[in-house]
């Protein structure tokens, strides 16, 4: 069987499974780019908060994917929970590091000029700073998304959802007649959908940044 | 001449209706930690209702510190803030903040959103009407000479640094607030520019009759500006507080001195307007005046030259003697066209100039349609500049006179204990 007679048979299968990876992946990465924010709006503004939360961030991602994600299984068990846990957690950095940069290059006479006419605090970060912000953000979470997308395919491994288990399959039965196709469809699979992902980025950009800040 | 009506002794044109708000500041301090002087040092100041005061001094001299205290953006450590009588020194910043219009160097507007979201800022938080703020947005970019059709929508990006300082001053005017502190707004435009955007500032102030705080170092700016400016030295001592001619006139010691610089008695002559000072009678003729007497005017005036007016009773030519001998029955090539003409609002230094190039060395003066309505000539000036110079010495004496009686009295109450913590006159101690 050839590869594309492969993906004409198991095209349901595959695209099951596409889907569920694209999914995952995106779930986790709504939930890093909340959590990512809120870290980095808590932290920017003290040297030492932004330290530890780069560095926290960043320790988290130097941990290898396969022990990350055997370590959760005991904690949260297998299938979706460690996937999802895991995937957030590395999604983190970028958007953290990205959301300090970004507010912290917010020009200061901006922010004098807000708290000047009268903003609260809060209204300051929501319609000043944030907006502002927004463009290395989005930055941050295409890069996040980029990087979970090769990630999500170890979740497979502690039996979670997506195009992994296309892999894996395939990696457990070298040398018989399919392992290659199924390797094959599972990152192809993962590349086209890294590469829609971020096109749909493209556009959210042209839609959520403002005229007067578009570069 | 001596009884001309020599209105710019005042300290300032108290306005019809002011809108403004009194501010005091009393026993103002900031000090920061760590640093063993405070870097503005028991700032005592009262700014009445609708006056523009200017702060001016060397730059960290603390005026923009003492600036910001007014609407906290600093909070002083020391001292009361009292706006109208009230005491906003444990306000509520943000609600204090919005009762109080702010402008800034390099105009402050937010790139992401267009002029119109910009202006609408304050009075959204407010809590305005939709169809309100929208009017207003509209009004405030009239008043602040933008077409609302055109500038709308429009980014800051998209606008000349000029037009953005614009609509900074249309934003923090867009709530109609009766205090408006201006921290170096013109500073970073260029010369020409800069004289376009004070000239419009004293225009919507005379509109608007707002309470004016404007910290700038250019003293130039001060002058045209205030009706009464600060001058401060280092930690935002006040070196000098009176009106710009004072000022020049009497500067209280070397620092201020220094500060307004070479030529104030030139820059003296930026504060009057020909309208104050004697506007002299001088024979005139019209164009449809017979040759004959023209002439007969001439020789019965005394005078070396004629003025001839035009049709509409515009300043047209000067006639010599000569000019009518040579003349020959017609007008049409004799005599030297009127190049430069002032109106009674032109300030003393336009009309010098005018006089310095004319040749006759005198300038006409015309009323609103250009009609002729009197002349200037060099020695009036002479004689109003000395008059305003020795008026505005007397009254700076006086002035001095009533400071140190002030204080003679604050430092006797002091002494019998009577004056408590609160009982400073907030009289601005110069």
């Amino acid at each position: 069987m050839n590869f594309w007679e492969y993906l004409g048979n198991r095209h349901e299968q595959l695209l099951m499974d596409a889907y569920q990876h694209a999914s995952a992946v995106f779930q986790c990465m709504v939930l890093a780019t909340v959590i990512g924010v809120l870290i980095g709006v808590a932290a920017y503004r003290s040297g030492w908060a932004a330290n530890v939360a780069t560095t926290g961030t960043s320790v988290i991602l130097t941990i290898p994917s396969l022990a990350m994600i055997g370590l959760l299984i005991p904690v949260v068990g297998l299938g979706v929970p460690p996937t999802v846990v895991a995937l957030t957690l590395y999604g983190l950095l970028p958007i953290v590091r990205n959301c300090i940069v970004g507010l912290r290059g917010v020009d200061p006479s901006l922010v004098d000029a807000a708290k000047g006419i009268g903003m609260s605090r809060f209204a300051r970060l929501v319609r000043v700073e944030l907006p502002l912000a927004w463009p290395p953000i989005l930055t941050g979470i295409r890069i996040s998304t980029q990087m979970l997308m090769g990630i999500a395919a170890i979740a497979a491994y502690a039996s979670g959802p997506g195009l992994g288990n296309e892999i894996f399959r395939g990696l457990g039965s070298l040398g018989s007649s399919n392992a290659l196709n199924q390797v094959l469809a599972g990152t192809l699979g993962i590349i086209v959908l890294a590469l829609l992902f971020d096109a749909a980025y493209v556009l959210i950009g042209r839609l959520t940044i403002p005229r007067g800040i578009r570069v | 001449m001596s009884d001309t009506s020599l209105s710019v002794a005042q300290d300032s044109p108290s306005p019809e209706s002011p809108t403004g708000a009194t501010i005091e500041l009393e026993n103002l301090t900031k000090r920061y930690p760590g640093s063993p002087q405070p870097s503005v040092d028991c700032v005592n100041m009262e700014i009445r209702a609708g006056e523009t005061v200017i702060f001016v001094g060397p730059s960290g001299c603390g005026k923009s510190t003492t600036l910001k205290m007014i609407n906290r953006l600093i909070e002083p450590t020391g001292g009361r803030i009292r706006i109208n009588g009230e005491d906003v020194t444990d306000m509520d910043p943000v609600r204090l903040r919005r009762q109080i219009g702010y402008a800034i160097q390099s105009s402050g507007l937010f790139p992401h959103m267009t002029v119109a979201q910009n202006i609408a800022q304050v009075p959204k938080m407010l809590g305005w009407q939709k169809a309100r703020i929208k009017d207003r947005v509209e009004e405030m970019l009239d008043l602040v000479g933008l077409d609302p059709g055109e500038f709308h929508g429009r980014y800051p990006r998209q606008l000349s640094g000029g037009q953005q300082q614009r609509v900074g001053v249309a934003r923090a005017l867009a709530a109609d607030p009766p205090v408006l502190l201006m921290d170096e707004p013109f500073g970073a435009v260029d010369p020409i520019t800069r004289d376009h955007l004070q000239d419009e500032l004293i225009r919507l102030q005379r509109e608007l009759h707002k309470t004016i705080v404007f910290v700038t170092h250019d003293f130039d700016e001060a002058i045209k500006l205030g009706d009464r400016i600060a001058v401060l030295r280092e930690r935002s001592h006040i070196a000098q507080f009176d009106t710009p001619e004072a000022i020049l006139t009497n500067p209280a010691d070397d620092f201020v001195s220094g500060f307004v610089g070479a030529g104030a008695a030139l820059k003296r002559l930026n504060l009057t307007r020909v309208g104050e000072v004697e506007i002299t009678d001088y024979p005139t003729v019209t164009v449809d005046d017979p040759l004959q007497d023209i002439f007969n005017a001439l020789r019965g005036s005394g005078y070396n030259e004629i003025l001839l007016l035009d049709k509409r009773g515009r300043p047209y030519k000067w006639l010599r003697r000569g000019d009518l001998m040579r003349a020959r029955g017609s007008l049409a090539r004799a005599g030297t066209l009127v190049v430069d003409t002032v109106t009674r609002d032109a300030t003393l230094h336009d009309a010098l100039e005018a006089v310095l190039t004319d040749a006759t060395g005198r300038v006409a003066v015309t009323g609103r349609r250009g009609e002729y309505t009197g002349v200037v000539d060099m020695e009036t000036l002479m004689n109003s500049v000395h008059e305003l110079l020795e008026a505005d010495r007397l009254d700076a004496l006086e002035h001095q006179h009533d400071l140190e009686e002030a204080r003679a009295h604050q430092t006797h109450e002091e002494q019998e204990g009577t004056a408590g913590g609160s009982g400073g006159s907030g009289e601005a101690r110069a």
